[in-house]
Order: structure tokens, then C-alpha cells, then sequence
């Protein structure tokens, strides 16, 4: 049962997404529905950012056959679907999940004007806490345990429009959002086995296996001279809420099959996109800014900045990443102060934050001497 | 009455909602349907109105079963995974033609890989569970072997999805159809919840598509067509639930619920049957489109595209009515089955009847 659910849903979205990406690339550079990015690529081929318009179909697809191959196999010991709290939950997923999509296909062609998109993704966001999946115990973060319903659920609401928004920011350098996607997925899968939660553990490795194309290619644009394709706001949007979902789901879980705590686990896979939304937010408010408006101030323009190349950019980004995973894992299995751990993540990222900014100084001042 | 009002209704608004965006995209990407012969219009409209209905029946759906539930309402049918089983392989399935129908929407498909991918997704029936085991007395078989049912249970799956897709010909037609199909199916549904959820959420879909296919000013860039995307899914849809109710016919549903059901697919099924005939017999590929479908037919006794629809539809509604009486009357499927084929008989004749005098004074 393990490795039908590890393998089929992997499998399957590998061969599906490779199946399908070159399709979205006949169509929109057929049909013309090539839009230039506003942030990089000068002067470059302009690259399709449809990629993510196939993310929801063959999401639908792989995990819906292998929940149903499963429970033709395994009717009895599979899925607590008679469970009737986590199917409320999967549907209200689902819809919400779509919603997205739908906004998300209409913001990669269209454009929709930003206060509709925080309406429907507020929308799209209460539709999770509705259906009962809100974070009732921070278990001792910032010395908080029970969080009442009324400050629970808002907050739910808060950290997944936070997530679902903090994905697209990294779609500008090659295979960055993929990546890091895919990290922060096998690691919510492997919580997922570790608590005993095959549907959330196919959901993850289902999304793994069909990011990986997309990284593929990402990849081997240069090499090969294949057609570089981005995911896009649809996919930004379907990789955010589908992942916090995920997370929410693993958080509730902390205290009775995973360790107390495993709430910094899960939110430690995000942490690059979670707190690098927060200082580009702080610094354009501090600059009288609007709050919305894109810019070149993210971790990874930074990066290019200070003198390195977009490859190398991705490689440390994807590092820092997983040295947080691992950090947050010792801290959460080995049961410190998730507050202090939470003050050791703030620290190692001011810590970077420092040397980057130290590099971009030095590089500006190379820029201007000669 | 949640399971009736409540997700048509919001069906209804999510698709008023969606349809002019999606209108607006087609007319600002150029995603137009470029004219050819084959089609009864000649200026560009788009032809991605099909591409609203599955994400807002998910969306209908999903939310719907959720809150029923949620709240613990009744739940007659089945336990909750058979019942998850056919919902997500619907879904499944409905899937794998949508995207299909896009790619063949925006740059066209050759009928080979359609048609792999419908049989791939009418095969998803049987494997869960959901095949025609009892004709019930239609040409005096009852009890069919697993053998033939299931390979006829896929045909009928290929042959209802592939009638929607050639009967969208004129405008409004095929979601005409489908609306009063869905009309008869989900009254005839009643009690069991989650199918009638699914019907009149595709009927609440498909009010405001309908509006804007048949009254959309053309100038003014508001009709839509719903292109194979909608086609398929809608026929997909369809034959779901002439599956469903008869393989359930007997258990859950009256004995004559496959006979009520493939009336109301009558008028596309039968069409299906005598073009194929007609160009086989011609020595022409069965599968290659021509301009010899019912509504074309129809167009040329002289009458316009409306006239055409209203009288298909009101074809289609005799059908229905016409078997549903003989079905109280119980005087067994075979000849239900023969006076639907004699219906459509004397309406075809008279049809070509039309025909001929239009031509006569035309060269007249």
C-alpha cells in the first residue's frame, strides 16, 4: 500500500506533466499568449508562464485515481473516508483549490486588478478554516498554547492567503519556485508517512512528482535549447494553497502523532518565501510604497545584485532552505523552546540578510569604481 | 429542497460571473473560432464558453457535499467510498476530456487521440462499478453478462459524449439538450442527494451559458459557443447519470429508468445513426465532419437557426413525455423503444418533405 501511494502518483505526474508542457507551449506560442515578465528577462526570449495552467488538472487527475486504486485494493485499512470530519475537509479543499486556479488562469491572461484577487483569495481562504481546519494550538510558540476559535480562525486565514501570495514572488529566476516547492513538499510527505496520513501523503508526493519536469526543464534550458516555460501565478497560487493546506493539516497533528511542536517543522520548509514577503513588505511601507506594487527587492534580486549568477542564486536559496528544514527538524524532535527556535531562524536570517546586503554594497561599489 | 435551488442558484452566479471574463479573454488573446463551411455563422465568436463548466461544478460540487455533510444530513445511497469512488473517477474523467477539449479548442485535435481519451475515460465507469448489467426488457433481454455489459457501457459512454459534441451545431442547441436531459435526471433522482447536486448545479451552469450562446450580440462581442471543451464534458456528464441510474435500475431506481434515460439522449442518438449511415453508405469516412446533421438539415427548409433549436427542443421534449407515458403504461421497453424510433421517423420525413419544397421554390 505504501509504495502504490508513493510510486503511482509520482510516476504518473512525471509522465503526465512531461506529457503536457510542450502542449502549453505549442498553444501559447501559437495562440500568442506570451506575456513578458515586468521584473527580469531583458532582452531575452520571452518565456510562457502558462506552465502552471496544468498543475490542478493533473493534480485532480493522479491523486483521484490513486485514492480510488487504493480504496479498490485496500477498501478496509484505507483512508478514514468514513471519517466524515476529513471528507468535509478534502471537499472544502477542493473547492477552495479551484477557486484559485480560476483566479489564477484569469491573473497569467487577463490581469485582475489586486483588490479582487484579495477578495477571492479571501474567499478561497475561509474555506478551509470552515471546514474545521484551523490552528488551535501553537503549542508554545511565543508562550501561546490553546488559541480560541475566534483568533484561530482569522489567523488561519491570515497564513494561508500569506502563503499562497509568498509562492509567485519566487517564479522570476529559473526552476527557483519549483524547487523550493519541491523541498518543502517531500518534507511535509515524509511527515505526512511519519503521522500516518496516506491522502496528505499523496497530495505531497503527487505535487513532488510533477514539479519535477518543470524543474527539469528549467534546468536544461540553456544546455539543450529547449523553450523555457515558468509556472506562473496559477501555479504559484495552486502550489500555495495546496501546500498550506498540507501544512494546517500536519500542524493539527502536533501533540498526538507527530512531536509537540512540528508546527516550526512545517512552517520551517517556507520560511525563505515566509520572511522575505515580510521584509519587502516592511521596507516598501517604510519607503511610502505601495505594499503590492512588484519591485527588485526580493532575497533573490538581491542575490543577482551582489554578483551572482542565477544558477548559483538558486543553489544557495535551495541550501538555505534546507539547512532551515533541518535546523527546525533538531530543534522540534530534540523538544527545545519552539520560541527560541523561533529566534534562532530570526537570527540565521538577519545573519544572511547582512552578508547579502554586504556582498550587494561591495558589488555596486565594483560597479561604480570601474 | 437544499439539494435543488441552492446549487443552482449559485451555480448560476458563479457562471454569470465567469462567462463575460471569459469572453473578455477570448476577445483580447484572439482565441476566436476562425470560420469554415461547417459552421452556420461567419463572424468570430469565441468558442471557449465550454472551459466555465467543470471548474464551477467542482467548485458546486465540492462545496455542496461538503456543507451536506457537514451537517449531517441524510445520506441514502451508499456508504461514503463507493459514493467517493464514482464522484472523484467522474471527476477524473471529466478531467482528462477537458483538457483534450482545450488543446482541441485553441489548435485543434485529430479525432484519433479524442477518441483514445474518450474511451479512457468511459472505461472509468465499469472500473468503478458502474455498468449496464440489466437492459430490463429492451429487445426482451433482461439480465446481461458482465462481458457484454461493460464493453456496451463504454459504447454508449463514446456514442452519448460523441451525439452532444456533433449536435453543437446551431446556437444553443446542445446545451438545450442537455438542459432538459438534466431536467429529467434529476427529478428522476429524487432522494438520492448527491446526484441531484450534480444536475442542477450543470443546470444552473448552463442557464447563463444558454443566454449568452443564443441571445449574445455578436457586435458586441457577447456571445460564446461552448466548444468542445463544453461538449464533452457535458455528454461525459450525461452519460453518468444514464449509467448510474441503470445499473441502479430496479435497486435504487424504477426498472424503466435506462429506457427514460437514453430518451432523453434520443434526438442526438438517433441523428448520430442515420449520418454515419448516410456517409458510409456514400463511401466516406464516418468520422470526417459534413453539413448533414439534423440542425443543418433543418436550416435548409428555409426556417432560422432559433426556429431550428425551439424545434429540436420541442422534438426532444415529445420524446421524453411520449416515454415517459408508455412508461406508465407499462407496455414494456421494445416497444417504447420502437414508437421513440417511429417519432423521430415521421419528424425526419417530414423534414426532408420541407426540404424539397424549399428547394422546388427556390428554383422556382
Amino acid at each position: 500500500m505504501l509504495y502504490i501511494s508513493l510510486f503511482v502518483p509520482f510516476l504518473l505526474n512525471i509522465i503526465l506533466t512531461t506529457y503536457i508542457i510542450p502542449r502549453i507551449l505549442v498553444v501559447s506560442v501559437r495562440k500568442d499568449l506570451v506575456i513578458p515578465s515586468e521584473t527580469m528577462s531583458k532582452g531575452r526570449l520571452r518565456v510562457p508562464r502558462l506552465g502552471g495552467v496544468s498543475l490542478f488538472p493533473i493534480l485532480v487527475i493522479s491523486v483521484g485515481s490513486t485514492i480510488v486504486l487504493l480504496l479498490s485494493l485496500f477498501a478496509e485499512s484505507f483512508l478514514r473516508l468514513e471519517d466524515k470530519i476529513s471528507f468535509v475537509q478534502y471537499m472544502f479543499g477542493m473547492a477552495g483549490l479551484t477557486t484559485m486556479y480560476l483566479l489564477g488562469v484569469m491573473d497569467d491572461l487577463l490581469g485582475v486588478s489586486i483588490t479582487s484577487k484579495l477578495i477571492i483569495q479571501t474567499l478561497a481562504a475561509s474555506l478551509i478554516p470552515m471546514s474545521g481546519l484551523w490552528l488551535d494550538d501553537l503549542h508554545g510558540l511565543l508562550g501561546i498554547f490553546e488559541l480560541p476559535v475566534w483568533i484561530g480562525m482569522p489567523l488561519t486565514v491570515l497564513m494561508v492567503l500569506y502563503i499562497t501570495n509568498a509562492i509567485p514572488m519566487l517564479d522570476d529566476v529559473d526552476g527557483l519556485a519549483s524547487g523550493l516547492a519541491m523541498i518543502a513538499y517531500s518534507v511535509l510527505g515524509w511527515l505526512a508517512y511519519l503521522a500516518g496520513e496516506p491522502l496528505v501523503m499523496i497530495v505531497c508526493v503527487a505535487m513532488t512528482g510533477m514539479l519535477i519536469p518543470f524543474f527539469y526543464r528549467n534546468m536544461m534550458v540553456r544546455r539543450i535549447g529547449w523553450r523555457n516555460i515558468y509556472l506562473g501565478d496559477t501555479g504559484g497560487l495552486t502550489i500555495g494553497y495546496v501546500l498550506s493546506f498540507v501544512v494546517i493539516v500536519l500542524s493539527r497533528m502536533g501533540g498526538t502523532k507527530l512531536p509537540d511542536g512540528v508546527i516550526m517543522t512545517c512552517f520551517g520548509t517556507l520560511i525563505i518565501p515566509m520572511f522575505d514577503v515580510f521584509r519587502v513588505a516592511i521596507t516598501r511601507m517604510i519607503n511610502h510604497r505601495n505594499v503590492f506594487q512588484r519591485d527588485n527587492n526580493h532575497i533573490h534580486h538581491r542575490l543577482i545584485q551582489g554578483g551572482m549568477r542565477p544558477m548559483a542564486v538558486l543553489v544557495t536559496i535551495l541550501l538555505i532552505t534546507a539547512f532551515f528544514v533541518v535546523f527546525n527538524m533538531i530543534g522540534v524532535w530534540s523538544d527545545w523552546n519552539l520560541s527560541l527556535l523561533l529566534v534562532g531562524d530570526v537570527i540565521v536570517w538577519i545573519v544572511i540578510q547582512v552578508v547579502i546586503s554586504y556582498f550587494k554594497n561591495k558589488n555596486r561599489d565594483l560597479i561604480n569604481n570601474g | 429542497m437544499f439539494s435543488v435551488y441552492i446549487p443552482f442558484l449559485f451555480a448560476a452566479l458563479l457562471g454569470r460571473l465567469f462567462i463575460p471574463r471569459v469572453l473578455i479573454l477570448s476577445h483580447r488573446k484572439r482565441l476566436f473560432d476562425m470560420p469554415d463551411e461547417r459552421k452556420t455563422h461567419d463572424s468570430p465568436v469565441p468558442r471557449l464558453g465550454g472551459i466555465t463548466f467543470l471548474p464551477i461544478l467542482l467548485i458546486c460540487v465540492c462545496l455542496m457535499t461538503g456543507v451536506w455533510v457537514d451537517k449531517g444530513m441524510p445520506f441514502q445511497i451508499l456508504e461514503l467510498d463507493t459514493l467517493v469512488i464514482r464522484l472523484v473517477l467522474l471527476f477524473v474523467g471529466m478531467m482528462i476530456l477537458y483538457l483534450v477539449g482545450v488543446v482541441d479548442d485553441l489548435i485543434g485535435v485529430s479525432y484519433q487521440p479524442k477518441f483514445l481519451a474518450q474511451i479512457i475515460s468511459a472505461i472509468f465507469f465499469p472500473l468503478s462499478g458502474l455498468w449496464i448489467h440489466d437492459l430490463s426488457g429492451l429487445f426482451w433481454i433482461h439480465e446481461i453478462p458482465a462481458w457484454v455489459g461493460i464493453p456496451l457501457t463504454v459504447f454508449v459512454v463514446v456514442y452519448v459524449t460523441n451525439a452532444i459534441n456533433l449536435i453543437d451545431g446551431v446556437d444553443g442547441l446542445a446545451a438545450a439538450i442537455c438542459f432538459v436531459a438534466f431536467t429529467t435526471l434529476g427529478l428522476a433522482a429524487k432522494g438520492h442527494y448527491i446526484l441531484m447536486i450534480v444536475a442542477f448545479g450543470m443546470l444552473g451552469i448552463l442557464l447563463p451559458f444558454w443566454s449568452y450562446n443564443v441571445f449574445g450580440n455578436i457586435e458586441k462581442g457577447h456571445k460564446i459557443f461552448m466548444g468542445d471543451t463544453g461538449s464533452l464534458t457535458l455528454g461525459y456528464l450525461v452519460s453518468f447519470f444514464l449509467i448510474y441510474m441503470a445499473s441502479g435500475s430496479g435497486v435504487d431506481f424504477p426498472r424503466e429508468m435506462l429506457i427514460i434515460g437514453l430518451s432523453t439522449m434520443a434526438v442526438p442518438m438517433f441523428d448520430i445513426v442515420r449520418v454515419v449511415m448516410a456517409r458510409i453508405r456514400n463511401h466516406r469516412n464516418p468520422f470526417l465532419p459534413d453539413k448533414n446533421h439534423i440542425h443543418h438539415k433543418l436550416l435548409r427548409t428555409g426556417i432560422g437557426p432559433r426556429w431550428a433549436m425551439l424545434i429540436l427542443i420541442l422534438l426532444s421534449l415529445s420524446i421524453i413525455l411520449v416515454t415517459e407515458w408508455c412508461v406508465d403504461l407499462e407496455i414494456g421497453n421494445t416497444w417504447i423503444f420502437l414508437i421513440d424510433v417511429g417519432i423521430w421517423l415521421v419528424f425526419d420525413y417530414t423534414v426532408n418533405y420541407f426540404i424539397q419544397q424549399n428547394h422546388r421554390l427556390r428554383y422556382e
